[in-house]
């Protein structure tokens, strides 16, 4: 029997105990020094930190104080301007608020912003029993689609212009730009510091809720929600939904505010005039996932603007018409979404998913 | 083989098994991880061949964990070990069996373990064991490591030291090593020296002489993979696991010295050989399979990091960057298709999860088909990136993937790796090849 030979062994190992010791004092050095937030951004790797003050002080400050102006203009033409006007102002309000859709998430997704502001179609049922009733309750999961833009495209370009409606489309208005205000307070007093001290690339970084908002929007909401849900690229069968465009009830707007929105995410990729996604691609240093890639997404990004022009407004009337070009058009937008989602996701090393588990 | 040795290590081995499925199990429940990956998905996705395993609701779902966590209880505290183990291993495999999206190595690692505990007597009291118990511990350990150094044997993890030049570089924000992490040579660095560090790891635990030194770097190695990594509880249950290599008598003192001083009179009388035949027969099956099972993907042409036909449970840990992004579409014949929503079914991680794995790819189109009930087609364009190549089409995107059922026949609607078309061009030439193949 010698199975009690390591037990009579002499004590040689405990040296492995010691070292033990010493690496639990290392892993304790790991911790402390483990918060990453605390340090300033290193000079060798890219400087997130500035592509984050960029983004915040050249692309989403602007974009919600351009929104915030032209919502102030949309209720003074309501208050003292012509039905003309008042639909001017509609228009560069939907207009300037495609610079600001992006960037839902922190105080935006907090207000549930882009909800209340756009969710279209409208539904106009309900919007006539507001008018009446004057029971609308703003900002509930059941009042989405009773507010914002697509409700006042429905008030100042359908049925009979009245008292009644004026109010009512004075008093959306009203809460479409308390809105908007009240995420650009958030953002100037204080989510701005916050953001931008948040140099990381996990999900809760700068990077990683911007890219994820940015992504989830294009997808859903331009790419999906402006043309592939009218073309019937979701639907059953096929069938093109003209309904649910966007500006549907003024008819010939729903072009122009979706180059809008594309330029807005041109805008958004390379970062206005200063440090943007372009700018962090060709920092990698890699011909394929770098400098190849960001050349792949300026061309199509230039290829779904010129895709885009080619339809004609109404839109609404283009998608029954013409699915099969509608249809071509979307297939533009969608590779932006492959080359955002997949190739530039992974190549930043930015986590996508929306869900935190372990990984392996 | 069956020669009689201290149980000193199988027992330390075992408390601290138990500890840490204690806590992970906790930790699971107080992540919220049993709502989001258990009883929240509208689908899930059994592995094959355990389809008819009934999914738990929410009472079910309680059950399934209070046993988890009442087995790591009896493991921990020396209460009827093996059938705490049993009600254990029961439990948390039947929890993993329930949704591939959730399979992780580590995983498949605690059932491993939790499965040997139950034929393995470890009670404290019990102060001998037949050497074979404790060799089969360590020959899992030892695979582990082998295999997981064997994977990273290959040119985008030695050549191209990816994905770990994409994956350290996020990291540059880190006090002290931050820097460094963004420099290329230190992912090669980090490259060559897991490989190596993997590969030596079964024969330096082993040896009396190098452990003591490579211990320590072994808490290293787990600790910066578990700082660097989203992968959970992976480093612990490596670093306290491979205290089974350690002396007895560092096991005996280390029992001594916590106040909980194991029996120390072997009644070897009482120990007759003949009655560990079953054991060692079985054990000896379970170690040849471990060794055997990892090399099945052998059998599958093509790269096994992107076909993935024979990648789960062969000990491939965090070895590649993967994102990919699929579209399913239902076809109804002559050409009328329209998208599937994978977001209204399926949570965000199951979403990322079945993009860049065939198997689960097919599994949705079936359940897509089996919604649609009739004569429909379900096809799925899916770009894939992997290891910083650019993204790529996945699958043959005329391929009806609800069609066949996974087995172990070769993925052929898997398109090879490194085509170069790009999703520009693919839109051009889309209508073209759907007319050809049919559709």
């Amino acid at each position: 029997m010698n199975g009690d030979q390591d037990l009579n062994n002499s004590s040689k190992n405990w040296g492995s105990l010691m070292g033990l010791q010493f690496f639990l004092f290392f892993i304790l050095v790991v911790f402390a020094g483990c918060n990453p937030d605390d340090q300033e951004a290193n000079g060798d790797s890219f400087d997130r930190e500035a592509f984050l003050i960029n983004t915040a002080d050249n692309l989403i400050i602007p974009a919600y104080q351009d929104a915030v102006v032209a919502a102030e203009d949309l209720c003074s033409a309501l208050y003292d301007g012509t039905l003309e006007e008042a639909r001017a102002a509609l228009k560069e309000c939907s207009m300037k608020w495609q610079a600001a859709a992006p960037f839902d998430f922190g105080p935006a997704i907090n207000r549930g912003l882009l909800t209340t502001t756009n969710t279209h179609p409208c539904d106009t049922t309900e919007i006539e029993e507001d008018i009446l009733d004057g029971n609308l309750v703003p900002g509930l999961p059941t009042t989405l689609d009773r507010t914002g833009l697509p409700a006042l495209d429905y008030l100042l370009h359908k049925g009979e212009w009245n008292a009644d409606r004026l109010l009512h489309a004075s008093y959306l208005a009203g809460y479409l730009h308390d809105e908007l205000q009240a995420v650009l307070d958030s953002w100037v007093d204080g989510y701005r510091d916050d953001f931008v001290s948040r140099t990381g690339t996990d999900i809760g970084s700068g990077v990683g809720m911007m890219l994820n908002a940015f992504n989830r929007t294009y997808e859903g909401n331009v790419r999906k929600g402006k043309l592939g849900l009218p073309a019937g690229v979701f639907s059953f069968s096929g069938n093109p939904k003209p309904h649910v465009v966007e500006a549907y009830h003024a008819g010939d707007w729903s072009i122009e505010l979706l180059d809008e929105a594309m330029s807005a995410t041109e805008r958004i990729y390379m970062g206005g005039d200063g440090v943007g996604l372009d700018d962090y691609l060709q920092f990698l240093g890699d011909v394929s996932y770098g400098t190849e890639l960001d050349a792949e997404i300026k061309a199509q990004l230039a290829a779904a603007q010129a895709a885009v022009l080619t339809l004609e407004d109404p839109l609404s009337d283009f998608v029954v018409e013409n699915q099969p070009a509608a249809i071509d058009v979307y297939s533009e937008l969608q590779s932006l979404v492959i080359l955002f989602k997949v190739d530039m996701m992974s190549a930043l090393g930015v986590i996508v998913t929306y869900q935190d588990t372990d990984g392996d | 083989m069956t020669r009689l040795v201290s149980s000193a290590s199988l027992v330390t081995l075992r408390r601290l098994f138990a500890l840490l499925t204690l806590c992970s199990t906790i930790r699971f429940i107080a992540y919220g991880w049993v709502e989001t990956q258990i009883l929240q998905p509208n689908w899930l996705f059994p592995f094959d061949g355990f389809e008819w395993l009934p999914r738990p609701n929410t009472e079910g779902a309680i059950l399934l964990f209070t046993g988890m966590i009442l087995g790591s209880c009896l493991m921990l505290f020396d209460k009827v070990v093996r059938l705490g183990a049993f009600i254990f291993f029961c439990c948390f495999t039947y929890v993993e069996l329930l949704d591939k999206c959730n399979y992780l190595n580590h995983y498949y690692f605690v059932s491993l373990v939790a499965f040997l505990l139950i034929l393995v007597p470890t009670r404290s009291d019990r102060p001998v064991v037949p050497l074979f118990m404790k060799l089969v511990f360590q020959g899992l350990l030892a695979l582990v490591y082998f295999f997981a150094g064997l994977a990273k044997l290959q040119s985008d993890w030695l050549i191209e030291a990816l994905p770990l030049s994409i994956w350290l570089p996020q990291h540059s924000s880190l006090p002290i090593i931050g820097p460094l992490l963004a420099e290329r040579w230190v992912a090669y660095a980090f490259s060559w020296g897991g490989a190596a560090f993997d590969l030596i790891a079964p024969f330096a635990l082993f040896s009396h002489k190098i452990r003591p030194w490579f211990y320590p770097i072994l808490v290293v190695f787990h600790v910066l993979t578990w700082v660097l990594f989203p992968i959970g509880i992976f480093p612990w249950v490596m670093i306290l696991s491979t205290t089974v290599f350690f002396r007895d008598v560092w096991h005996v003192s280390l029992w001594e010295r916590l106040g909980l001083p194991l029996t120390k009179t072997a009644d070897f009388d009482a120990m007759s050989h003949s009655r560990f035949g079953w054991q060692f027969a079985a054990m000896t099956v379970f170690f040849i399979f471990q060794v055997i099972f990892p090399w099945r993907y052998l059998a599958y042409p093509g790269n096994l990091f992107w076909h993935e036909t024979g990648y789960r449970f062969g000990w491939r840990v965090m070895l590649m960057e993967k994102a990919g992004m699929a579209t399913f579409f239902v076809n109804e014949g002559s050409g009328v298709e329209q998208i599937f929503e994978l977001d209204e079914v399926l949570t965000p991680y199951q979403i990322k999860m079945t993009a860049t794995q065939p198997d689960l790819l097919r599994q949705v189109a079936r359940r897509i088909a089996a919604e649609n009930e009739g004569e429909e087609r379900v096809r799925a364009e899916v770009w894939v990136s992997m290891n910083g190549r650019r993204s790529q089409l996945f699958v043959d995107p005329f391929e009806d993937l609800s069609a066949s059922i996974n087995s172990w026949a070769p993925r052929h609607y898997v398109l090879p790796l490194d085509s170069v078309i790009r999703p520009a061009e693919w839109n051009r030439i889309r209508e073209h090849v759907r007319n050809e193949r049919g559709w």
